[in-house]
């Protein structure tokens, strides 16, 4: 037994080593440095913490839009799936991931995502260590993803944040009727009130003062107040990185931290704020980016018609 | 063939100062990250309520700021451009990093052998004495528990697995994580500069407090 203590101790020093080279941002660190002495790519150290949504969520909109009227009928899905989900499923991961996605028969979207993306095991195991330290809802994958291996951590967070983003975004309508006018759409513009040229991150809708402002989707109102620009304005969270803004209304019906259903009026339109004459705001964020709402309007359309 | 085993041992043994040395220090990288990928978390609710407050307060004048700057007025208004969940993780990595150093100095930069005294400790008693011992456990626990879960996430999936991994896991405990701390608690000594005790302590205090939290995969067991 004596005979074999150095080799054992290099051994487990070999394994720990090994653990913290891959586990940690430090042996991330010493592997970037290497590649970079090698002339390599280097890797993400903020992947060992991060939990953005990269920016394939708003590239695939406009394609996941285009596709939406192909998508089977909710009654086809398993509970919990929405056609939008399966949409966004298809679009971002490809229609053969989609229905291995859905062929899981899991009720739960996030669950289902993340057993397609990691395996059921990896995933079971993930949360019962979760589970054993003590964390609370150790099945969400919020909860449980530090305590699966790193890459799989990041396969897991891929396929399940984007595709809920996306198919969060995708179940958003309209605010107003589908027939309004855009008056300004989204994009570079010359500003109206201060005369120079502003990147618009939202569209302007022409209706009169008074006319009912519906939420575009469920969700929590993160802010229901007035100011000097944006007038009497509401911004809604509908999860998953998804956030609309309602700009320049009257009066507002919600107030912050409320829930609301989709369609429940937020407030009535009107032309308070930095405002040439009445209309409504809309602004639709993913992850922080602002896209073109005019995108849900008429799914498919060409958006130039409108400008 | 016993004594060309020896032979090689031996060999192998020459190299056990340095092993012992990296094999403690990967251990305490590996608890101190499982701490700090909970601090990033913890930092990000942080600004988020920063933002919050900031939004109350600020949001008209900052919509006006937007526009002198030639911004999309959304861009401030809205606020959710703004990278918080990154300078969440970069501050949670320059804390992980910090974290590490103070920890491996302290068992590594030290000529003194283990020699645990209850007296000496009494002695030694200061801000420093309370939280690096603390602290050091705390990490080296952590760290056993992520090899231990390495391990398993590399065997074949059977009911032995976890306990194989766990047999490994107290192995290095024992052999690095042990010695460290005892190493690291007998070298201590009132240093009198109490604002650099505070700032050492500001860093690790968080890092054994979320390691103790999450670093052990015993409260979900407990009632």
């Amino acid at each position: 037994m004596a005979a074999v203590r150095g080799w054992s101790e290099l051994l487990l020093m070999g394994a720990v080593c090994a653990a913290a080279w891959t586990r940690t941002p430090v042996g991330t660190l010493a592997e970037n440095g290497v590649a970079l002495w090698r002339g390599q790519d280097t890797e993400d150290v903020l992947a060992h913490f991060s939990t953005e949504l990269p920016a394939r969520v708003s590239a695939s909109l406009q394609r996941a839009l285009a596709t939406q009227t192909q998508g089977p009928a909710a009654a086809e899905l398993p509970a919990g799936w929405t056609p939008a989900l399966h949409t966004a499923a298809q679009v971002h991961l490809g229609p053969e991931a989609a229905a291995q996605v859905l062929a899981l028969g899991i009720a739960d979207p996030e669950a289902a995502l993340e057993t397609w993306a990691v395996g059921a095991e990896q995933r079971q195991r993930a949360i019962r260590r979760a589970r054993a330290a003590g964390e609370s809802s150790p099945e969400r994958l919020a909860s449980h993803r530090r305590y699966l291996p790193a890459e799989a951590a990041a396969q897991a967070q891929q396929a399940v944040s984007e595709v809920l983003a996306l198919g969060t975004a995708l179940d958003l309508t309209w605010p107003v009727d589908r027939g309004v006018r855009i008056s300004s759409p989204f994009g570079w513009r010359v500003h109206p009130v201060l005369g120079t040229r502003r990147m618009h991150e939202g569209v302007d809708l022409a209706i009169p003062t008074g006319t009912p402002v519906s939420a575009a989707g469920q969700g929590k109102v993160l802010r229901a107040r007035a100011d000097s620009v944006s007038g009497e304005h509401v911004v809604l969270d509908h999860g998953h990185g998804v956030s609309t803004n309602y700009c320049h209304g009257e009066r507002l019906h919600v107030s912050t931290g409320q829930a609301v259903e989709s369609g429940q009026q937020v407030m009535d339109s009107g032309s308070s704020g930095r405002s040439t004459g009445p209309h409504l705001h809309f602004g639709l964020r993913i992850d922080g980016r602002a896209v073109d709402p005019s995108f849900f309007r008429d799914p498919g359309a060409e958006r130039d018609a409108e400008s | 063939m016993a004594s060309l085993l020896a032979t090689s041992d031996r060999a192998a043994g020459g190299l056990a100062r340095i092993a012992t040395t990296l094999g403690q220090a990967a251990l305490v990288c590996l608890g101190v990250h499982l701490a700090a990928d909970q601090l990033d978390d913890r930092v990000f609710a942080g600004l988020t309520g920063l933002q919050g407050l900031a939004d109350s307060h600020l949001a008209g004048s900052l919509g006006a700021l937007a526009e002198a700057l030639g911004q999309p007025t959304e861009r401030f208004l809205f606020w959710d451009g703004l990278p918080l969940a990154a300078a969440s993780a970069w501050a949670a990595l320059a804390v992980e990093l910090l974290a590490i150093a103070l920890l491996c100095a302290s068992f590594l930069l030290t000529s003194r052998q283990p020699q645990l005294s209850w007296a000496r400790w009494r002695g030694a008693f200061s801000v420093q004495a309370v939280v690096l011992p603390l602290t050091l456990a705390g990490t080296l626990l952590a760290g056993a528990w992520s090899l231990s879960m390495a391990t398993e996430d590399l065997l074949p999936s059977s009911p032995v697995a976890p306990w194989a991994a766990g047999v490994l896991a107290l192995a290095a405990f024992l052999r690095f994580g042990w010695p460290a701390w005892a190493r690291a608690v007998s070298s201590l000594e009132r240093s009198g500069r109490l604002r650099l005790e505070l700032l050492g302590a500001l860093v690790l205090a968080p890092v054994g407090l979320l390691a103790w939290m999450h670093g052990l995969p015993i409260w979900g067991w407990l009632p």
